[in-house]
């Protein structure tokens, strides 16, 4: 099937087909998924050598998968959208050392020395990168998935395994303190105050 | 004034500024790693075709089946076998004649001395052992 017949199927139709062998199926959903996963994961751990190891790996799962796919069980993206989180945490973990109660890790306080010295020379999507990775981990994941991702609060519940009202409860506070550290680059960020 | 960062009623607009801004930019994904996961995506699906479903493993019975020629020599066997029994239990009046069949098989004296043996084995025997 042509490369721009298959472009208008969706994911989970692409891959039924790429399961089935269609190597371009593998294109097409490599093309698509690709960018989705990274972008989530260089968000999710604001480095980039490591949110391609994450969008690797999570992408070797799906391929993996494939031949056992449900259709319409579940979204492709929702699904990527959950390994790429957990793949990023389990990083974070072994990072740190042992396991972690992401939920214990407190709010960013708005004037840590090491935040606005690490914004002042950077342009705004560094700057916004820098403030989430200020943010507890589940709060940086909510506010992604919910304010740059676009998902839907139902939808961020199902990928975090959380009730709609905890995803509420994250990105609310996710976003303050986002706005916290960032009032610190109103001025380098280009968002003075209009008077 | 206004500032940006307040939370005013439609939230942060500074912040959903910047939001709207990094939704907009391109994933930074550079062609090397594309065409690398690309090649992971096809190398997995090659796999795919290069294992097969493994034919199903044969049990003892199917292969003892087989070795007899296969379900028409089950059946060939099974009606030999139904056709014995059947003629064991039910013995037709032919089988009775040839001797086969119970000691009541003849009706008058004449048969008896017909069907007798008039030399038996045991008789023979010992006419030769007394000759030797």
């Amino acid at each position: 099937m042509p490369f721009d017949d298959l472009s208008s199927l969706d994911d989970d139709a692409l891959l039924v087909l790429y399961a089935n062998g269609d190597p371009m199926a593998a294109r097409v959903l490599t093309g698509r998924l690709a960018p989705v996963v990274m972008a989530h994961a260089y968000r999710l751990t604001g480095n980039r050598t490591e949110a391609e190891d994450v969008t690797q790996e999570a992408l070797l799962r799906l391929w993996k998968i494939a031949p056992e796919w449900r259709q319409g069980e579940a979204k492709v993206t929702t699904w990527l959208y959950r390994v790429t989180a957990n793949l990023v945490t389990d990083g974070l973990r072994r990072r740190r050392g042992g396991s972690v109660d992401l939920d214990a890790i407190p709010e960013p306080e708005d004037d840590r020395p090491g935040a606005d010295q690490v914004m002042q020379d950077r342009a705004r999507m560094d700057a916004l990168n820098a403030a989430l990775m200020t943010l507890p981990d589940r709060q940086r994941q909510a506010v992604v998935l919910r304010h740059i991702e676009g998902l839907t609060n139902p939808e961020i519940a199902e990928i975090m395994d959380l009730g709609v009202e905890a995803v509420e409860s994250l990105t609310a506070r996710g976003k303050r303190g986002l706005a916290k550290v960032l009032e610190w680059q109103k001025k380098n960020l280009g968002y003075q105050d209009d008077d | 004034m206004t500032d940006k960062y307040t939370d005013k009623d439609d939230g942060f607009a500074g912040l959903d500024a910047l939001f709207d801004t990094a939704r907009a930019a391109p994933a930074p994904l550079s062609e090397d790693m594309l065409d690398r996961l690309t090649r992971d995506a096809l190398d997995v699906q090659a796999g795919f075709a290069a294992s097969p479903a493994a034919p199903p493993r044969r049990g003892r019975l199917a292969g003892w089946l087989a070795a007899i020629g296969g379900w028409p020599a089950m059946a060939t066997l099974a009606t030999a076998g139904v056709a014995g029994l059947w003629i064991g239990a039910m013995p037709p009046a032919f089988v009775e004649t040839l001797g086969l069949g119970s000691a009541t098989a003849s009706d008058t004296a004449e048969d008896d001395l017909y069907l007798v043996d008039p030399l038996p084995g045991f008789v023979v025997s010992l006419t030769m052992g007394e000759g030797s």
